[in-house]
């Protein structure tokens, strides 16, 4: 299965989120156990494989569920599109207390992942004001999705630049979220 | 506290999860880098070690220990720490 995805904003990268909510929509409804990894920063477009890939593919990514692991390829096709991203408004309707932040079953148009990953990032930029670090979604492992609202708990700062967050669903740590600064 | 040998177990079964196969071969000396860790790895070996033996090690940076003998004595002196 191939892409068709346009990058965020003003980005210089396609977004993790795009992927993830790709494959959740078309490859993969109702995951346990999941996870998710990114490699590699792209603009190409992306191919998705259960299969084995080719030693010459280049790997973006893995997602990994209970039916199994599809490989994230990078092709050889330039990303031409671009959409409008105002992930400030995920940020505006969430309520940010200490290392915690609470975010709403519903920010219209937004998916989980991107509320997900505009509201940690708000958080590690707000830990570290004045650094011109950039934050960037690197993985996931979540035992489920969330079925409504949910919160961000920042959890540790781990070697080489990579940050961890729980994820949680009341009171159940439903798994983490990982970002690296670069 | 864990043993040196209960540590080197648990790396070595988190080396293989980490990098999805199902025999690594590693010396206690011999750098992670040379079994084809990245950065990204490194961090999940960590996780895997802590899950494995039921250990939290903070703000564990693994580029410091690169190798199963500098890594069992940082955690074994966090792990100390905690009491």
């Amino acid at each position: 299965m191939k892409s068709d995805f346009a990058i965020k904003g003003s980005r210089d990268y396609l977004s993790g989120s795009i992927i993830f909510d790709f494959i959740i929509e078309r490859m993969a409804k109702d995951p346990r156990d999941l996870e998710i990894v990114f490699y590699k920063k792209t603009l190409n477009n992306c191919s998705f494989t259960r299969e084995t890939p080719a030693a010459d593919a280049v790997p973006v990514g893995k997602y990994r569920d209970q039916d199994g692991t599809i490989h994230i390829l990078e092709t050889p096709e330039v990303i031409r599109k671009r959409v409008d991203y105002p992930e400030e408004r995920v940020v505006q309707a969430c309520r940010f207390e200490g290392p915690m932040a609470a975010v709403p079953a519903e920010v219209p148009g937004f998916s989980f992942i991107e509320k997900l990953v505009a509201v940690y990032k708000q958080m590690l930029q707000t830990m570290h004001p004045g650094e011109k670090h950039k934050f960037i979604f690197v993985q996931l492992k979540l035992k489920r999705l969330p079925k409504g609202a949910f919160s961000v708990r920042h959890e540790r700062r781990l070697g080489n630049g990579f940050f961890q967050a729980a994820v949680l669903e009341g009171a159940e740590r439903l798994g983490g979220v990982f970002f690296n600064e670069w | 506290m864990f043993s040196k040998d209960e540590f080197r177990s648990a790396v070595i079964e988190g080396l293989k999860r980490v990098r999805d196969v199902s025999e690594i071969k590693i010396r206690d000396d011999e750098s992670f880098s040379d079994v084809g860790l990245d950065s990204l790895d490194g961090m999940n070996l960590v996780l895997e070690v802590e899950t494995l033996l039921g250990i939290n090690l903070g703000e564990f940076d693994l580029s410091g220990a690169n190798d199963i003998n500098h890594f069992y004595e940082k955690a074994k002196e966090v792990v100390s720490k905690q009491g």
